[in-house]
């Protein structure tokens, strides 16, 4: 009598796990992560000062990771924590610190994260908002003095003057830049300096070409789907445009957190849709928020609240966008 | 426990209008910034609730079924502006405090559950009773949530520093609320269901 | 439950009980009355010693007082005089807040210079929006006029309040010109 094994789908797996994606997305972000911990850190000031970056960083992740640990524990649930999700939050976290935190906001944001935006709702794959972004809005909304000291970022001889106080969004919001940038010579050099994030900001979101770097690897890996990061930028280059925002574009784009934002955290697994239309309406949505809150609204940067607002949307988009099925003729059923 | 017991119990610990029958969200919320206003609010809810449901108990055969509601409100409204009326003369700080939320008595649900629910049911005595227990109730329930909001968000207990030197302010805003009452809500719950009470 | 008479016996009852509940109210509002009066006055007295302290105050009628914003509304100006001689004027006013009516009391001298501010009744955000009525920001604007006082005069993150204090302030100095006969300073 031969014997069946009976089984629900799926029924082949790839041999994929979450800890592999997961590492991948570390080796991703670590290029940019160490760049912004040595601008931001020794290229920009001494003593002490110049390792919190790195110091932040590190107690990010660590803080996140044994959140996690701990909560599993006390919530009699087993514990996940190879599987490295809450290192990448807990990075991602530390990365969109300013580089002057005292530690112990690190490691509130990572706690926050972890135990309020994941665990509680039932670990990974439950939750319904960005951890790391809910931990940015909760850091934010609770010590808006600490999360917007930016220092002035010391500029070497030669070097463009105009983005030494404060962060390049918050003076392109408030005008003080215009025209600054009309020399040809002027603007490539500002450019650079916002290409590789000699400017003021948080830890991680400075350095454009490493994140950018990292992303194409993320998608050469297939990690991420592509379409995210695409729509959400040009969609935001688009409306950028159409509310009326006269800044240079491409430093526009360089800019705050939007390269962080459109390639790490968008493309969360979780917190996103389920399939590629999907994917082009939640970046088209992330894009317009964006632009509008950067553009139109009283904050320098939108990315992050954009991002929340549209993990809101995403059952909603699921709902509506649909996959085509597998040997499926022309017409693709609603879902 | 005799029976005056149990129905003091019931409203205080396990059918508390905030934690289990979540009846009066609105100013749970928008109230428990400071401790003191939610020992403020309470008590004045306290007042309105055994009051009306003393009255609405004594008249429960005199009202008919159809015009019930109506009738509940009109003793509900009156009770709630005379301690609206004895707060501005008296304690005009308090009344300062309060703000929109002291007339705003007259809607929360748990005072209108309890007409409908028990004082409409039950003999004077029992019913100013439920009153008083559920008063306790809303009153302890808002304290505590004030209590956790006013340290964390603002480093203060009842106006005393306790030493927080960089509080979080979003405990003093509307999300912090929501949080903050989700959290107490579900350790209350789990110490309550686990002391044998099923409601 | 007893099913009464339907209908029309029922609204009979429901206007009995109202007409008891109508005159125990208008008992408590008797005895109230008298006191939330007193309560108002004393009020009113602490805040113009506040603001202008040791002077005779004098209402004034400000019926024709138009204002140019509707951000704050005057309820009340009075002149100061000590002996005999005039000092300032103290305004009572009401301005749009975060959470609503911000009630302000706001002294003048006869440069048209803040002498104090006194900050009342309001539902602003405790921690946040009141830091902008507290003692400490509001000495900032003592001893300027009116004119003197920018946008730059705030609390950050307490935006809404602190342009209420500044559009009472604003509002004070239209109501001192309408009571001192519109000679500007």
């Amino acid at each position: 009598m031969p014997s069946y094994l009976v089984s629900a789908s799926p029924h082949i797996r790839s041999p994929r796990g979450t800890a592999a994606i997961m590492r991948d997305v570390l080796i991703a972000l670590a290029p940019a992560a160490i760049a912004g911990a040595i601008i931001q850190g020794p290229l920009r000031t001494s003593g002490f000062e110049a390792a919190r970056p790195l110091l932040l960083l590190v107690f990010a992740v660590i803080s996140a990771v044994a959140a996690e640990a701990l909560m599993q524990k006390a919530m009699g649930r087993r514990i996940t924590i190879s599987d490295l999700s809450a290192a990448v939050t807990g990075l991602l976290i530390g990365m969109n610190l300013p580089p002057t935190a005292p530690m112990w906001v690190a490691v509130l944001g990572s706690v926050f994260a972890i135990v309020l935006g994941k665990q509680l709702f039932g670990g990974l794959g439950f939750n319904f908002l960005n951890p790391a972004l809910a931990a940015r809005a909760f850091l934010l909304a609770s010590w808006p003095a600490i999360m917007t000291n930016f220092p002035p970022f010391p500029v070497s001889a030669g070097g463009v003057d105009a983005f030494t106080s404060a962060t390049p969004l918050v003076l392109f919001k408030s005008g003080a830049l215009a025209g600054a940038f009309d020399g040809a010579g002027e603007h490539l050099a500002a450019l650079w300096r916002l290409a590789i994030g000699a400017t003021g900001g948080c830890i991680g979101e400075g350095c454009a070409l490493l994140l950018i770097a990292g992303g194409v690897y993320l998608m050469v890996r297939r990690v991420i789907d592509w379409r995210i990061p695409v729509t959400f930028l040009v969609s935001y280059a688009l409306f950028d445009r159409l509310f009326g925002n006269t800044a240079p574009l491409d430093m526009m784009m360089l800019s705050g957190g939007l390269m962080l934002g459109s390639i790490y955290m968008a493309t969360d697994y979780v917190t996103s849709p389920e399939n590629p239309m999907g994917h082009i309406i939640f970046g088209l949505g992330c894009g317009l928020l964006t632009a509008l809150i950067r553009v139109r609204g009283g904050y320098p940067e939108g990315v992050s609240f954009a991002i929340l607002l549209m993990n809101l949307c995403v059952p909603l988009i699921n709902r509506f966008s649909f996959t085509r099925p597998f040997g499926g003729g022309k017409k693709a059923h609603a879902k | 426990m005799n029976k005056a017991g149990k129905i003091l119990y019931n409203g205080l610990v396990t059918e508390n209008p905030t934690f289990r029958l979540v009846l009066g969200m609105c100013p749970t919320l928008a109230v428990t910034t400071a401790a003191i206003n939610g020992l403020g609010m309470g008590i004045s809810v306290l007042f309105v609730l055994t009051c009306s449901n003393y009255i609405v108990s004594l008249l429960r055969n005199f009202i008919p079924d159809n015009v019930r509601i109506p009738a509940y409100i009109v003793v509900i409204a009156s009770f709630s502006t005379i301690v609206q009326m004895l707060l501005q003369a008296f304690v005009p700080s308090l009344y300062a405090s309060l703000g929109i939320y002291l007339p705003l008595i007259v809607v929360n649900c748990i005072i209108l559950g309890r007409a409908e629910a028990f004082a409409s049911k039950h003999t004077p005595g029992e019913a100013f009773l439920d009153g008083i227990g559920m008063g306790l109730g809303f009153t302890v329930a808002l304290v505590l949530v004030a209590s956790v909001r006013e340290i964390l968000g603002q480093g203060t207990l009842f106006g005393i520093q306790v030493g927080l030197s960089q509080p979080a302010l979003l405990m003093s805003m509307a999300p912090g609320g929501f949080i903050t009452l989700g959290l107490v809500m579900a350790l209350v719950n789990k110490l309550i269901v686990r002391g044998g009470d099923k409601a | 439950m007893q099913n009464n008479k339907q209908g029309f016996g029922g609204a009979v009852r429901l206007t009995i009980i109202t007409l008891i509940a109508g005159l125990l109210l208008g008992a408590v509002n008797a005895v109230t009355a008298g006191p939330i009066r007193q309560q108002e006055e004393k009020w009113a007295a602490q805040a113009m010693e506040q603001v202008m302290p040791g002077a005779d105050y004098a209402q004034q009628d400000a019926a024709g007082l138009a204002l140019a914003s509707s951000k704050a509304k005057v309820t009340d100006v009075y002149t100061a005089t000590e002996g005999g001689r005039p000092v300032g004027v103290v305004v009572f006013l009401t301005a749009v807040g975060y959470g609503g009516d911000i009630t302000l009391t706001i002294g003048l001298d006869m440069d048209k210079k803040v002498t104090g501010i006194a900050a009342g009744t309001n539902s602003e955000t405790k921690g946040i929006g009141t830091r902008a009525l507290e003692e400490s920001f509001l000495k900032t604007l003592f001893g300027r006029a009116p004119g003197d006082i920018t946008g730059a005069d705030g609390i950050t993150g307490a935006t809404i309040t602190s342009t209420a204090v500044r559009a009472a302030i604003s509002a004070a100095g239209e109501a001192f010109d309408f009571v001192m006969g519109g000679a500007a300073s």
